[in-house]
């Protein structure tokens, strides 16, 4: 009955799951009006609540701003008390919350943040006391304002004013913008398209939205969802919770198999069942898409990653960091069943056939490394994230995870290999064993490399696979890291870093080529056809009949906007490109124009061409001259009216390729709208006659000389291009040399090359990562052991060694993260160096300015005038002026005409310039992701006047300054890595060095526990070399007190010996008694009823035969005993492994029904020197033992190491421990506390033991066992002879 | 290749053209998705667009070649959280050995 819970209860869960996804499809379908209605409602009723959730949030932001003193001692008006203001407003700005302070009598005191439109009800309001909250129009979009009280001692109280975007003007998805708007993200999550309406009060439909004061202040409106749509949103729903749950199911069952398995198969069955439940459970979660399909994001995101191995083993970051683990675990548990050493019938195979196998099985390591090549090679190709990308030292997630799939991936490879390579040894030895296997072996490796040298493969360069061979190589044969499981696992971890990151460095380097070659494709294509599909679906958006109407309109603002709003519904906008959107009227007057992107001239050179045209055109000229000219594809289209009239003409420019927000921000080529590809910065050069004539920056000399090589070879084929790396004052660069098209000179592509320094960070990220990785297992292994009930064991070499390593890295790290701070410092210095020159510079330029000069004052509220184009133009630096707090001019109009940039001075910087009189401010400010600096500067007149101020942004070359600081970092990680390895070394050796000491002590007091006395301490150590030293004394005196033990030992044992002969003699003797006696009664029973002629005497005769029989063999078996503890059979050494002894007497108990064994036998033991016999009759018998104590029910956790340079075996039992006072006699022979044994087993086992310098030791806990420690000192490798 | 693109796109299915992808292919997708990608990576990019899209329909109206660069244009419709859309497709092919592969798609 129990067994059908589980299945029944599955049965019910996917019965639940399919009715309810029928019930859901049947309402869909058969109950439209009803379901549309409800996810209208959900809908809506998720829009009002997050409406109103962001009211509270800034009202909330409002109240607790309000309290602070500073705020309230502002509303006096004194400047330091508005710059106290500013700061408090400043210093806790939320991104995205506008704040304003307003005085008693509603004039703004201090404010950070977006501005906007106030009502002034509002602030009345706020200032009688009475918190209230509306919807205004603002230039930037929809805002909702709070407008709270902040009451004052004086009776002079203020109010506090927030603002947030609820709707941005425009709907732009681009690289400046991102806005996405509160009806926007509410409609993805609702399934349903939600609109807020605020401009009509008597709205009937929909959910009401209040104001902090409760009055009504707009609705929330959901559109009728799609039925089609709606049904199969609802399948995709449950298909994806069906997958879902039944991968949780399939996860669960593999978990049970594991557990069962190891419950009750063999250990090789339970390891083969483990393992095929691992690959199952694989295959079904990538047949199921779990969890790919369901998340699709973070490390699931195949954008970020996909490869084309089979099955999409590897179509996502995660899947492929999934696929490794399991790759990874099955390897492992396959080694752990696999012996090291080749089975006796492979070893006694001719010679030249393990010849061939071994040569067949380099060619397999070279496979398998070029199968890494392979994955390593995807990973750089198939991925938008670069190991050795400029960026910060620490790796983000993705590409964390995406490192440690690559390492784990090399770790599998590195495991293979050296079993593989320890094969090829063993089969290539002439003897069977012997370092002539090794050399023979290696020579077959070598010729399995030129095999596949002989066919080069872009995957693997020769030098690279020789160098992976000889590592392998060195760590098959040379085992140098012999140590724990944890250590040996370390060391194959970092050495997999160090083979993972010269592959990655070959690949990335490629990759970064192939990249730049494609954009010199793009960048030198004459007409782009792309661009040509963007101006014309930019003409359809101003051909828009409704737009068309608007140019009729009497609303001049209407028809101003005309342009802005075509454009911000094209994908020019998206695309972020430079563009231009005109209407003009048929007589050629400009009656509407937007433009962005600071390439108006080169727009406006090309615009006049188009003039007017009867029907569509578009045409593509080069504007400018030289690498900087830029392609701008330019279209017209008559806007015909209602009545078939031409109404005016609409025009689209645009720049082929150029995203720049201000003059001297760098060019992103062909980096579209949101994308995560790696495109380079690249820096385009024009050679004519072998001579450089322009570059887009100059990291080239004008005149630079085409390097001869690359001449003569774009000479000899003009059709393919040259890569050449040069260095020269701006640093080193690679650079793709092609002939342009029509063979009109030379083209350059150059990109910044971080040489060393690149693979310096690519080694110190996939270091972090190994190291984390490292940690990771360590942590895991100690917290298995910790539940297990386990005890972690620590050398006090290791502690000390840690405490070494922690105490160099501590003041390591303190220094790299001064340095890297140091370096941030130094940037925003000069930075803030370059805007001081930039902006002292455009002040004093402006304060000459005749108009300027002539009025004694700025202008106000002008459009851009000329001069501000001008002076931009020819300074090269786009900038803004100020008066008081609002904008005057700007070289860059359509940022705030578009509404990204506010309109009023940030807060910070008035403060700084205007109420604390400062000479220059550097704020930071921000447009979509993109960060920059602004440098403020007051323009002073009559001296020390101040007419105004002047901001000049800067996004500081911020790619290359990134570039540069992630290269700087990298060398000064590179370093600390460098000295913390030193360090480790270094404190490796110390700690070796102080530690072999005590670790002797420590193994001879081991020695004398388990009661061999000949060891000596002192003898291990050079004459001296202690001298006076408390170790040395406590070494000396450990010497001296086993020598006394020895002597009284050697008394004792004689003395026991005594004793114990005597004791056996007893024993003996009332051994033999205990069979007599029946014995005895037994004939005189029978002569008794012999005398009485009994009638039954046949009867007796038969049962007193027997029982002297039986009495006679109990003798025997006596006799048997004594003999054998007295006389041993001739031993027999032989080199063997304890695993395999061990793991053979453990099998003889497997079937006993109740036991179950727990079995963890560490790899690649050394071998012991014993009577293989004998020590496995020592086994069973200490097995006997636990499993009688446990009376047939119970756990044995069966363990092996090698622990201090011993082999030891570990057998833990739960049975119910063995009482106090039987401790001591437990190896005392004929002692027993069972009735049908002589008590010899345990003393049999200790002799034997130290016959062969082998130990027991038996502990015991009551309630919870008994833990029996073997050990046996490793056989020496001249006994192998 | 134009034909498997628009029978790929009106069915979802980015099988039916991702044999014509080269190495790299430039990706512009609607919703903010864009650049150059692998062959591989942008096999499953589009798997994914079309996973969250249930494409009713695309015709490539206008097919011509500007600048020896073979282009393609039209529209697809689909449908998205229960609303009907459409979006403009763009297709560039570049030759590539014997036969001509995909350079850009844009589908926006």
């Amino acid at each position: 009955m129990r067994r059908l819970i589980v299945p029944g209860a599955l049965i019910v869960l996917f019965g639940v799951l399919w009715g309810w996804e029928r019930t859901a499809l049947m309402r869909a379908e058969g109950e439209w009006d009803e379901t549309s209605a409800a996810i209208r409602t959900d809908a809506e009723r998720l829009g009002a609540g997050e409406f109103q959730r962001r009211q509270s949030h800034l009202y909330v932001r409002l109240e607790a701003l309000a309290s602070r003193p500073v705020i309230r001692e502002a509303l006096c008006g004194t400047p330091d008390g508005r710059a106290a203001a500013f700061a408090e407003l400043t210093g806790g700005a939320e991104e995205g919350i506008g704040l304003e302070l307003r005085g008693p009598d509603g004039g703004v005191v201090a404010w950070s943040g977006m501005g906007g439109p106030t009502p002034g009800l509002l602030v009345r309001s706020a200032l009688e006391g009475a918190a209230t909250s509306s919807v205004v129009k603002s230039p930037n979009g929809t805002q909702l304002v709070v407008a709270a009280a902040v009451p004052s001692d004086a009776g002079l109280g203020g109010a506090l004013v927030g603002r947030i975007l609820l709707s941005p003007a425009y709907q732009l998805r681009n690289s400046f913008l991102r806005s996405a708007g509160l009806a926007e993200e509410v409609s993805a999550r609702a399934g349903t398209r939600i609109v807020y309406q605020f401009d009509d009060p008597t709205h009937d439909e929909g959910i009401a939205l209040t104001g902090i004061d409760g009055a009504l202040i707009g609705y929330v409106v959901a559109s009728p969802p799609d039925r089609g749509a709606t049904v199969e949103s609802i399948r995709e729903e449950f298909s994806t919770r069906r997958a879902v749950v039944l991968a949780a199911v399939l996860l669960g069952a593999g978990a049970w198999l594991v557990l069962t398995a190891r419950r009750r198969l063999s250990r090789p069955a339970a390891t083969a069942t483990v393992v095929a439940v691992l690959i199952g459970l694989r295959a079904a979660l990538l047949a199921l898409g779990v969890p790919s399909d369901v998340t699709q994001s973070g490390v699931f995101d195949s954008a970020l990653y996909a490869s084309a191995f089979g099955g999409g083993v590897a179509r996502s970051i995660g899947e492929f960091l999934i696929t490794s683990v399991v790759a990874f675990a099955v390897l492992l548990l396959i080694g752990r069943l696999t012996p090291e050493n080749l089975p006796e019938a492979v070893r006694r195979q001719p010679y030249p056939l393990r010849l061939a196998e071994a040569g067949l099985l380099g060619l397999f390591v070279m496979w398998g490394l070029r199968g890494v090549a392979a994955v390593v090679r995807s990973a750089v190709y198939d991925s938008v994230l670069g190991v050795s990308e400029p960026g910060p030292i620490m790796p983000s997630l993705p590409l964390a995870a995406l490192i440690a799939a690559l390492l784990i991936t090399v770790l599998c490879f590195v495991m293979v290999a050296l079993r593989t390579l320890e094969a090829m040894r063993q089969l290539a030895a002439v003897e069977g064993s012997g370092g002539e296997g090794a050399v023979i072996a290696l020579a077959l490796l070598a010729g399995a490399a030129l095999f596949f040298d002989a066919r080069p493969n872009p995957l693997l360069p020769s030098g690279l696979r020789w160098g992976i061979v000889v590592v392998l190589s060195l760590m098959a044969w040379w085992k140098f890291w012999r140590g724990s499981s944890f250590t040996r696992h370390a060391t194959r971890t970092l050495v997999s870093a160090a083979l993972l990151v010269p592959l990655l460095a070959y690949h990335t380097d490629g990759r970064e080529r192939r990249t730049v070659e494609t954009l010199a494709a793009q960048v030198l294509r004459p007409v782009d056809a792309w661009l040509t599909v963007v101006v014309d679906e930019g003409l359809s958006r101003l051909s828009d009949p409704g737009r068309i109407a608007s140019l009729r309109a009497w609303d001049e603002t209407r028809r101003l906007s005309a342009a802005f709003d075509a454009w911000a519904s094209s994908i020019a906008s998206r695309e972020g490109y430079a563009a231009a959107f005109t209407v003009v009227d048929t007589a050629g007057r400009e009656l509407s124009r937007f433009s962005i992107g600071g390439m108006n001239a080169a727009l406006r050179s090309v615009e006049f061409e188009l003039g007017s045209a009867p029907d569509r055109l578009i045409i593509a000229r080069d504007a400018g001259s030289g690498p900087g000219a830029v392609a701008v594809y330019a279209g017209v289209t008559p806007l015909i009216g209602d009545e078939g009239v031409i109404e005016g003409f609409g025009r689209v420019l645009i720049a082929a390729g150029r995203q720049s927000l201000f003059r001297g921000g760098n060019p992103s080529f062909l980096r579209t709208a949101g994308g995560r590809d790696r495109a380079p910065e690249v820096v385009i050069s024009e050679f004519r006659d072998g001579r450089l004539e322009a570059l887009t920056e100059p990291i080239f000399p004008i005149g630079h000389r085409l390097p001869d090589t690359v001449r003569a070879k774009l000479v000899a084929d003009p059709a393919s291009g040259v890569w050449w790396e040069e260095e020269v004052a701006a640093g080193r660069f690679e650079t793709w040399y092609v002939t342009k098209p029509g063979g009109d000179g030379v083209a350059g592509l150059s990109v910044p090359t971080g040489g060393s320094a690149d693979l310096l960070l690519a080694l110190v990220r996939v270091l972090i990562v190994a190291g984390s990785l490292i940690v990771l297992a360590g942590a895991g292994f100690v917290a298995s052991r910790l539940l297990a009930g386990g005890r972690i064991q620590v050398s006090f070499r290791d502690r000390l060694l840690a405490a070494l390593v922690v105490s160099a890295l501590v003041p390591l790290v303190f220094m790299t993260v001064y340095g890297q701070q140091y370096a941030l410092d130094r940037l925003r210095e000069s930075t803030e160096r370059a805007l001081k020159e930039e902006t002292a510079s455009l002040a004093e330029r402006i304060s000459a300015e005749p108009a300027f000069s002539r009025r004694g004052a700025l202008p106000s509220d002008d459009v851009t005038p000329g001069w501000v184009e001008t002076l931009a133009t020819v300074t090269g630096t786009d900038f803004n002026v100020y008066r008081d707090s609002l904008l005057s001019y700007s070289s860059r109009p359509e940022l705030f005409t578009l509404g990204v940039l506010d309109r009023r001075m940030p807060g910070d910087a008035f403060a700084a310039v205007m109420l604390e009189g400062g000479r220059f401010h550097m704020g930071m400010e921000r447009i979509g992701t993109i960060e920059y600096a602004v440098g403020y500067r007051p323009i002073l007149l009559d001296g020390d006047r101040v007419a105004g101020v002047v901001a000049v942004p800067t996004l500081f070359r911020q790619e290359r300054i990134e570039a540069e600081t992630a290269r700087q970092n990298a060398v000064l990680f590179g370093i600390v890595a460098f000295v913390v390895l030193t360090m480790i070394g270094i404190a490796s050796f110390f700690a070796n060095r102080i530690a072999a000491p005590i670790r002797r002590l420590t193994e001879a007091t081991a020695h004398v526990a388990a009661g061999n006395l000949d060891v000596t301490v002192a003898g291990a150590e050079r004459p001296g070399r202690l001298a006076g030293d408390e170790v040395e004394m406590l070494v000396q005196s450990f010497d001296s007190m086993t020598r006394e033990l020895k002597r009284g030992r050697a008394d004792l044992i004689r003395a026991e010996r005594e004793m114990a002969w005597r004791e056996m003699a007893r024993q003996v003797a009332h051994e033999i008694k205990n069979p007599l006696t029946p014995m005895k009664l037994s004939i005189q029973h029978l002569r008794q009823t012999y005398r009485d002629r009994a009638p039954d005497f046949d009867r007796i005769v038969e049962e007193v035969t027997r029982t002297v029989g039986e009495q006679i063999d109990a003798l025997s078996r006596i006799a048997s005993e004594f003999s054998r503890y007295a006389r041993m059979p001739e031993r027999k050494l032989a080199r063997c492994t304890m695993n395999e002894v061990l793991g053979e007497a453990v099998r003889l108990f497997e079937r006993e029904e109740g036991v179950h064994f727990e079995t963890s036998l560490a790899p690649d033991l050394p071998d012991v020197l014993a009577d293989r016999e004998e020590l496995r009759r020592a086994f069973i018998n200490v097995i006997r033992n636990s499993v009688q104590a446990m009376e047939g029910r119970g756990t044995i956790d069966v363990e092996t190491s090698f622990f201090e340079g011993r082999v030891a075996a570990l057998l833990r039992d739960s049975g119910p421990g063995i009482p106090e006072d039987v401790m001591p006699k437990l190896f005392t022979p004929n002692f027993s506390t069972k009735t049908d044994g002589m008590g010899l087993g345990l003393a049999m086992v200790k002799r034997m033991l130290d016959d062969i310098g082998g130990t027991i030791a038996i502990a015991s806990e009551r309630g919870k066992g008994v833990t029996v420690t073997i050990t046996l000192p490793p056989a020496q490798e001249e006994a192998r002879a | 290749v134009i034909d498997d693109v628009e029978r790929g796109i009106a069915s979802g299915s980015v099988a039916e053209f991702a044999a014509h992808f080269p190495s790299q292919v430039s990706i512009t997708l609607r919703g903010g998705e864009g650049g150059t990608y692998s062959s591989s990576q942008a096999y499953y990019l589009l798997d994914q667009f079309f996973r969250l899209r249930r494409f009713t329909g695309c015709r490539l109206s206008t097919v011509g070649e500007s600048g020896g660069v073979p282009f393609a244009t039209g529209n697809a419709t689909y449908t998205l959280k229960g609303a009907r859309e459409s979006a403009q497709v763009y297709l560039a092919l570049v030759r590539s050995g014997d036969r001509w592969v995909i350079s850009q798609i844009n589908i926006y």
